[in-house]
């Protein structure tokens, strides 16, 4: 069944050969049974026909043959009077009647007893045939032996005693002489007185019989079988039978229904055609005992009462269609075979560009999707399965080409959005802690994008002994928001460069975002100025959350809100101060903070945070790390499982300041005139050497001072005003500070931008120097504007 | 402080001595004047008496380069000690005069 299926379902061209093979070996069974069927009933008809006109021959002959015999020996008996007389005439008598007719073998005067008184009792004259020669010979038989003759003996002749015409006896063998199978014809001879005195005989070998039927018969095939009135055999195939066997009795014997219905009819003198299907070798002797259907012919031959038949085997007779049908069969096979080999060599010839297809089709699914499909010379289904094919590959390739490039457009944005977040994140101070050489401020900040990329900031650097910071939320998420958060990192650091006070850094900061402000962002901003000697902050406050100041118990620092940076230029921004007491520390965030959401959507909010920063402060941990690492575990248990909504950012500065004591002060008060500088010299040389600074740094304070004063007698008064200025100088252990204070107008010489000293003479400008000097001199220079003076302070370290 | 200019082998030779702070800068400033006449000659600033100097004195210094640049000659300076060589570097300067 597997192999059937196998077969059926591997190939077309098998399955087609199979299939046609199947269906034509059908159809021409069915005709070629039909057909066969014709011809074998023409056959038999024909058969029936043949065997009818040779049964009608062999009747015709067996008859004429007798009925010559008859004829003759009636004549012969009609004039035999004269002969009959005389003893010796009668041979005349005889030798006439036995010369003109071939078939009589014996010819036979049976005279009653004592006939001729001299001769004895018995007298039969003969003159016989012999077989083999033709000649003649007379005898004479009469004698006790022959008592077939006598009226005594339950024989013949009392038959033909009582007939009164001519009599055709049984068939008998003759024992006497040739030992053949005879039959006799006698007729009996009437005296005077109408009373029978001889019997003229003439014995018919049956010989002829048995040529007559075997010449007739009408094929070689058929059997011949002669049956007498008394059931015996006449004639048979099987010599031995005859006249031996009664016909009647070995169908009784062989218990063969049929067979014995059939020689009821013969013996009924009936004629017709039976068939008998048994065993059949009685009838055809030699024949292996099978059993075959037997057709057989019989008719009657009334004059000696035989039944003649033929007998057909149905094979012999089916002998010529049934090797037709062989014939045909086996022509049908081979042609059939051929035409299967053929049908799937078309078949697979025509089905081969299909394969070749199928192959290319496979191969361009690897991949290779340039690969050119067969070309196909026909114009049918093929083809355009091949040019569906084709189309399809083409868009498929395209699709794939586009598909290809949107993925690597897709990747290459993935890995720039990756890169964009890394640049961000490098853009946030992380290095904590970033002043470890300072003793006076702690700082720790952390940053924690919702999206690849955000758009919180937060921010700080020390400049002249300030700390500048801010932080800043960008309204939105994602890429927008990080690159104005870029730009408003810059900015801050531009301008805090040459702007100390927060509310300016700020205005700045706005005017330059609101004037590019196409998609209308806009920051959330805190920016602080930190002047880190003496804890004063200056802050501004755009629309950003209060920070929180954790020291002297927790509070939020008081902020005016004002808008946020980027709405609307030239608005006022408010300037706030505060001051810091030592070990304080600045809490900053974003609404990431106070906006956390859980599951529920419920929000961290500013309780929480306080609760937080309660709990630090009684444990008195209240360092930058410790408060963000509270805060970032009380969020994060608070958040739970809820995804991150927004950024989350931190910033905490803690002032740690110590007072240090004072070793040497002294101060210096001069007018704003240049002529008053080498009165620098001394003092600055009395300070330096009280720290016992070597000659090369007290010659390079002493520049820095000059410069640094000469700037405040420059432009701290208006031209031609006299002024004081008042200089002091400070030691502690770690460091000598000189501060400058004038009572002239505002004036910030840290404000001024850097001197660029790689440009060459040409492109110098003159001025900008001095400043230049100081800060290159002095550790930290640090301006502030107090009570209505410029205070200008230049430490350096010891 | 005292400055005085000389000539010495074709060219203009001006010494400095003493403390170029600011308030000696404008006596300086006059008496480096004739220095604009230095056409044919390149200049020399010889500050190996210098003591001092600070940015006016450098501004001084800026002008002659300028001035002698404007008329194709060179300004060399000679004999900085360690403490106006630091200066110069500072601001640079040193970058801007060809020493000697």
């Amino acid at each position: 069944m597997k192999f059937l299926n196998k077969i059926l379902n591997d190939s077309v061209a098998t399955r087609t050969s199979l299939l046609v093979f199947v269906l034509i070996t059908i159809i021409m069974l069915t005709g070629g049974f039909y057909q066969m069927k014709r011809v074998r009933d023409v056959v038999a008809d024909e058969t029936n026909r043949q065997a009818g006109r040779a049964m009608d021959g062999v009747l015709a002959d067996i008859d004429s043959r007798i009925s010559n015999v008859e004829t003759a020996v009636a004549t012969a008996a009609a004039f035999a009077d004269r002969d009959t007389q005389d003893e010796s005439l009668c041979y005349e008598l005889l030798y006439r009647l036995i010369s003109k007719n071939n078939d009589i073998a014996a010819a036979t005067l049976l005279y009653r007893d004592s006939f001729f008184p001299n001769l004895g009792r018995y007298y039969a004259p003969t003159v016989t045939r012999d077989p083999q020669t033709g000649e003649l010979a007379a005898d004479e038989i009469g004698g006790p032996d022959n008592d077939f003759c006598y009226i005594e003996t339950d024989s013949n002749w009392i038959y033909t005693n009582l007939l009164e015409e001519g009599y055709w006896c049984l068939p008998y063998v003759d024992s006497m002489s040739t030992k053949r199978a005879m039959v006799t014809y006698s007729v009996p001879l009437y005296d005077a007185k109408d009373s029978i005195y001889a019997v003229l005989c003439a014995d018919v070998a049956l010989d002829w019989v048995r040529d007559i039927v075997e010449d007739a018969k009408p094929y070689p095939y058929s059997r011949v079988i002669v049956l007498s009135r008394d059931s015996q055999y006449v004639c048979h195939p099987e010599p031995e039978w005859i006249q031996s066997v009664n016909v009647i009795d070995q169908a009784t014997q062989m218990q063969d229904s049929d067979f014995l219905n059939l020689a009821s009819r013969m013996l009924s003198w009936k004629r017709g055609t039976d068939t008998l299907q048994e065993n059949v070798t009685y009838m055809t002797p030699g024949d292996k005992a099978h059993d075959e259907s037997t057709i057989v012919y019989y008719a009657p031959v009334p004059r000696v009462q035989w039944a003649v038949s033929f007998t057909m085997p149905e094979s012999k007779i089916m002998e010529q269609p049934n090797l037709l049908w062989r014939s045909m069969l086996i022509l049908l096979v081979v042609m059939l075979v051929l035409i299967s080999i053929v049908l799937n060599l078309v078949v697979r010839a025509q089905i081969w560009p299909l394969k070749q297809l199928a192959l290319a089709t496979q191969e361009i699914a690897q991949g290779h999707f340039d690969k050119p499909l067969p070309r196909i010379h026909t114009r049918d289904e093929i083809r355009n399965m091949r040019d569906s094919f084709e189309e399809m590959q083409t868009s498929l390739s395209h699709y794939i080409d586009e598909l290809q490039a949107s993925t690597a457009a897709k990747a290459s944005i993935q890995s720039e959005l990756k890169v964009a977040s890394e640049i961000q994140m490098s853009m946030l101070p992380k290095l904590f802690p970033p002043y470890p050489e300072r003793d006076d401020i702690d700082i720790f900040g952390a940053l924690t994008p919702a999206k690849a990329v955000g758009g919180d900031l937060y921010d700080f650097f020390i400049r002249d002994e300030k700390l500048f910071f801010c932080i800043g939320d960008v309204s939105g998420k994602g890429v927008p928001a990080s690159l104005v958060m870029a730009v408003t990192r810059s900015l801050f650091r531009t301008i805090s460069l040459h702007e100390s006070q927060p509310d300016r850094i700020v205005t700045q900061i706005n005017n330059t975002l609101s004037n590019q402000n196409e998609s209308n962002m806009f920051v959330t901003l805190f920016v602080g100025v930190l002047d880190l000697p003496t804890g004063r902050m200056r802050y501004c406050n755009a629309g950003h959350d209060s920070p929180l100041l954790v020291g002297d118990g927790v509070g939020f620092l008081p902020c005016d809100s004002n808008i946020p940076a980027g709405v609307m230029e030239n608005w006022k921004y408010t300037l706030q101060e505060a001051s810091i007491d030592p070990q304080t520390t600045i809490f900053l965030y974003t609404d990431g903070l106070t906006e956390a959401e859980d599951i529920n959507h419920g929000q961290f909010g500013e309780q929480r945070i306080l609760a937080v920063a309660e709990e630090v402060l009684q444990a008195q941990q209240q360092t930058p790390n410790h408060i963000i690492k509270m805060m970032t575990t009380a969020v994060s248990n608070f958040v739970g499982e809820a995804e991150q909504s927004d950024d989350l950012t931190m910033l905490a500065i803690q002032y740690t300041k110590h007072q240090l004591a004072i070793r040497y002060r002294n101060e210096l008060i001069i007018t704003n005139d240049v002529k008053e500088v080498p009165r620098l010299a001394e003092f600055v040389e009395e300070a330096c050497e009280t720290v016992h600074f070597d000659m090369a740094t007290t010659m390079q304070l002493n520049l820095a001072l000059e410069e640094a004063v000469v700037n405040v007698i420059d432009y701290g008064y208006p031209a031609g005003t006299k002024g004081e200025i008042h200089i002091e100088a400070q030691a502690n252990e770690q460091r000598l500070k000189f501060t400058i204070t004038d009572s002239g107008v505002p004036f910030d010489p840290t404000a001024k931008e850097e001197v660029d000293t790689t440009l060459s003479a040409e492109e110098r400008p003159i001025g900008g120097l001095g400043i230049h000097l100081v800060r290159q001199i002095m550790d930290s220079i640090n301006y502030e504007r107090l009570n209505g003076h410029n205070v200008l302070t230049l430490r350096k370290k010891i | 402080m005292t400055t005085t200019i000389q000539e010495r082998d074709g060219q203009l030779v001006a010494v400095f001595e003493g403390r170029l702070d600011t308030a000696a800068a404008v006596q300086t400033e006059k008496d480096l004047q004739p220095l604009e006449s230095c056409e044919g000659k390149d200049i020399i600033l010889d500050c190996t008496t210098l003591d001092y100097i600070s940015s006016s004195g450098l501004r001084l210094f800026l002008n002659v380069l300028k001035m002698a640049k404007a008329k194709g000659r060179q300004v060399f300076i000679s004999g900085m000690n360690n403490d106006i060589r630091n200066v110069f570097t500072m601001t640079g300067f040193i970058n801007l005069f060809e020493l000697k």
